[in-house]
């Protein structure tokens, strides 16, 4: 008799669980399943310039960006927000009216202290794309400037620690230079575009895919492959001889400082190979490990 | 003592156990629970091994083997054994799916669940792509066939009153979701696949399963041994009894008294063709051989024997049953019988000539009419060994039951004394509660429970 209700009650625990996991996953948007989940903070960049945080925001109703420059030493916060795109005006809602703010910080300088002229750090995620497919390029500029501007493939004025998507066509070259009253420093990156072969999803079409990353404890060499492919709702991890359908992969006692590639496929079998380097110390063969890694 | 009663389940435990520690010895624990989503995997391994090796073993204990009988106490402990087995095996093979399932869940991405849905859904399987791939395709398929077959003929089981003869027809099919649930542990990359010694163990334990599932469901006709019989007479007796007497046809069935059948009568009238459960109420060294049974005609098939012609043929299986108070003769006794449950004491009784202990018996029924077969009992027997004794308590003229205080103050108290015990379910229960209560062990207390009406 205690059988039958322990087998009752997990006859009703793992069906149902089942039956909502496929009702939820099958049947419910992807979109939906998305805003449950995504904070408003999601899309906040923080940097750090001279000593201030700036933490930028997109204000999703109104599609403002809003700048949040906060000074640990005093405590002062101050918040400015303007246009990304066009402006937009919801009726009904009650949004603050700001000032708007110049695209680049003025820092003011110390008269009669010598002044280094800035120097720039710009980077591009991915270097190369597949056309249609966006890089993400970031920058930072130290020595206070008080002005930085793009030219090459992008143009307008910058903040002095920013990012930024950007989609070109074709490969392009990206420059950002920096002035303070010391002089100037500018920086270049190269994005390389590839001919697209298919779109992202469709068969034959390659997807790019980013995040792959990898992190090592101080006595086993272990990774985490996270790969979060743009325009795929799934995808799997793959290596010659082993497909599973999932997003993420812990993958231990890796080849240590080797370069791996993971192979992704999406649903309808594009793939895309990129690099991840693991360092550390304890190493078997990377086969062995993909293999333990997929299992079900 | 102990052996016999717990040795089965000592070897169920240490069978399941196996995988389940060499799985723990592949890698440090702290690498299989490092995060949610490895937790998650590593439950639903574990939870799919343990059932598996439980479906397998439940698989084994379907075979009605005599060695089987010696690990467990009697075949009826043999089949409670092969019924846990079971729940528990769809207990464990029910939430290995849900934890496997469950690891690609991040509550910081609820669109993950899209990838738990797919994960079990059944896979395309695209033969352009590589062998292991096909081969991982096919074995993800295999296993959500045996869990559908299995869910489904398990519920049947638990919680359908189906005719015995239904129900029997669907069991079978166990061992089909069986071989799918196999296939699935062989082909799928895991760390069964990946360690030379889970691979040959389960590898191992499937055949077994498989091979008790063709032994015993698909090969039985041909394969276990069934001594031919013919039916001499069927005679109905008050109380809704029937007496069957059997005359072999070949060699006749070696047996103990106390033992069980099971028989299955060949015939073309409304009598299923089914194997069942009879307790034997003849002696081994009757001089024709001949085998008598009675039946109380209480379900559709047991109804249905008050039609049986004398001719029909019948097959013998066992015999079977550890319900044997000759084996404890230098130590008094207690025989309780309810109803029909008088049939093994029968065979006994008149063998009692090879029994030299004290034995009080108690023969209990709801009317007097339902008292069958007693002149050995109440006359030959006490008139020619003074050390058995023999009570009858008829129900209807006692207003009441037959209770273990009625018993221990007819027999001169229960200390040291084996209790053998034969009839009705509820009353077994009940007996079995009340010298519980006072303080009678548990191994101290026999009884025949097997019934299939």
């Amino acid at each position: 008799m205690k059988l039958k209700l322990v087998v009752k009650i997990a006859m009703i625990g793992s069906l149902s669980t089942l039956l909502l996991m496929l009702v939820v996953g099958l049947i419910v948007p992807e979109s939906v399943l998305t805003r449950l989940t995504k904070s408003n903070d999601d899309n906040a960049q923080v940097s750090i310039v001279d000593g201030k945080e700036i933490k930028k925001t997109v204000d999703p109703e109104t599609d403002e960006t809003i700048i949040t420059t906060t000074d640990p030493t005093t405590s002062e916060t101050t918040v400015q927000s303007t246009p990304t795109q066009q402006p937009t005006s919801t009726p009904g809602t009650n949004t603050p009216s700001t000032p708007s703010t110049p695209n680049t910080p003025t820092t003011p300088t110390n008269p009669g202290t010598p002044v280094s002229p800035p120097v720039v750090t710009l980077t591009a995620s991915p270097t190369t794309i597949t056309s249609g497919n966006s890089a993400n390029l970031s920058w930072s500029a130290t020595n206070s400037p008080s002005s930085c501007s793009a030219s090459g493939s992008w143009s307008g004025g910058k903040l002095a620690s920013d990012s930024q998507s950007v989609s070109p066509t074709s490969t392009s070259t990206y420059t950002l230079t920096c002035t303070n009253s010391g002089g100037s420093g500018n920086k270049s990156v190269t994005v390389t575009v590839n001919a697209p072969v298919a779109a992202c999803g469709q068969p034959g079409g390659t997807c790019s895919f980013s995040d792959i990353q990898s992190y090592t404890t101080a006595a086993n060499c272990r990774s985490a492959i996270n790969a979060t492919g743009s325009g795929l709702s799934a995808y799997a991890i793959t290596q010659s001889f082993i497909t599973a359908h999932q997003t993420y992969r812990s993958i231990t006692n890796l080849l240590c400082g080797k370069v791996y590639n993971a192979n992704l496929r999406n649903q309808v079998g594009d793939h895309q190979n990129s690099g991840a380097t693991i360092s550390g110390s304890n190493y078997q063969t990377w086969i062995n490990n993909f293999y333990l890694g997929s299992y079900e | 003592m102990f052996f016999e009663r717990w040795g089965g389940w000592a070897l169920i435990v240490l069978f399941t156990a196996i995988p389940v520690v060499r799985w723990l010895m592949l890698k440090p624990i702290d690498d299989r629970f490092i995060n949610m989503s490895l937790s998650f995997k590593s439950f639903g391994q574990v939870v799919g091994i343990i059932g598996l090796m439980l479906y397998a073993i439940n698989l084994l204990l379907s075979i009605r083997k005599p060695w089987l009988e010696d690990l467990f106490g009697g075949l009826n402990r043999v089949y409670i054994a092969h019924h846990i087995t079971g729940g528990l095996a769809l207990v464990f093979i029910l939430f290995h799916p849900v934890f496997l399932a469950l690891r690609y869940i991040e509550l910081t991405a609820l669109v993950t669940i899209k990838d738990a849905a797919r994960s079990i859904l059944p896979q395309a399987i695209h033969f352009d792509r590589s062998y292991f791939e096909i081969k991982h395709a096919v074995a993800i398929n295999n296993g959500i066939i045996a869990f559908i077959g299995m869910v489904g003929l398990l519920f049947v089981t638990f919680f359908v009153k189906l005719p015995y003869r239904f129900w029997l027809f669907t069991h079978k099919f166990l061992g089909v979701a069986f071989v799918f649930a196999g296939l699935h542990v062989l082909l799928i990359v895991s760390d069964v696949s990946n360690d030379t010694f889970l691979k040959i163990y389960f590898a191992a334990w499937i055949i077994i399963g498989f091979a008790a599932f063709m032994y015993r469901t698909v090969l039985g006709n041909i394969l276990v041994r069934r001594i031919p019989y013919r039916v001499a007479s069927a005679s109905t007796l008050p109380g809704n009894i029937v007496q069957i007497s059997l005359d072999p046809i070949a060699r006749p069935l070696d047996f103990k008294p106390g033992q069980f059948v099971f028989i299955r009568f060949i015939n073309d009238s409304v009598i299923a063709n089914e194997a069942h459960p009879f307790s034997i109420a003849s002696v081994p060294r009757e001089q024709s051989g001949q085998l008598r049974v009675y039946v109380k005609a209480l379900g559709d098939f047991t109804t249905s024997l008050k039609q049986l012609k004398a001719g029909t043929t019948a097959e013998v299986e066992g015999a079977f049953g550890r319900f044997l108070p000759a084996r404890f003769d230098d130590v008094p006794q207690i025989w309780i019988a309810g109803g029909i449950g008088i049939t093994p004491f029968l065979s006994i009784a008149r063998n009692f000539d090879s029994l030299k202990p004290k034995v009080d018996m108690f023969y209990t029924a709801q009317t007097k009419d339902e008292l069958v077969d007693q002149e050995a009992l109440r006359d030959f027997l006490p008139q020619h060994y003074p050390q058995f004794r023999y009570h009858t308590f008829v129900n209807e003229e006692q207003k009441g039951f037959l209770s273990a205080q009625y018993i221990a103050e007819q027999a001169g108290g229960l200390e040291g004394k084996e209790i053998f015990l034969c009839g009705p379910p509820p009353m077994m229960k009940s007996l079995r509660q009340q010298f519980r209560a006072m303080k009678i062990p548990n191994s101290k207390i026999h009884s025949e429970e097997f019934s299939m009406s």
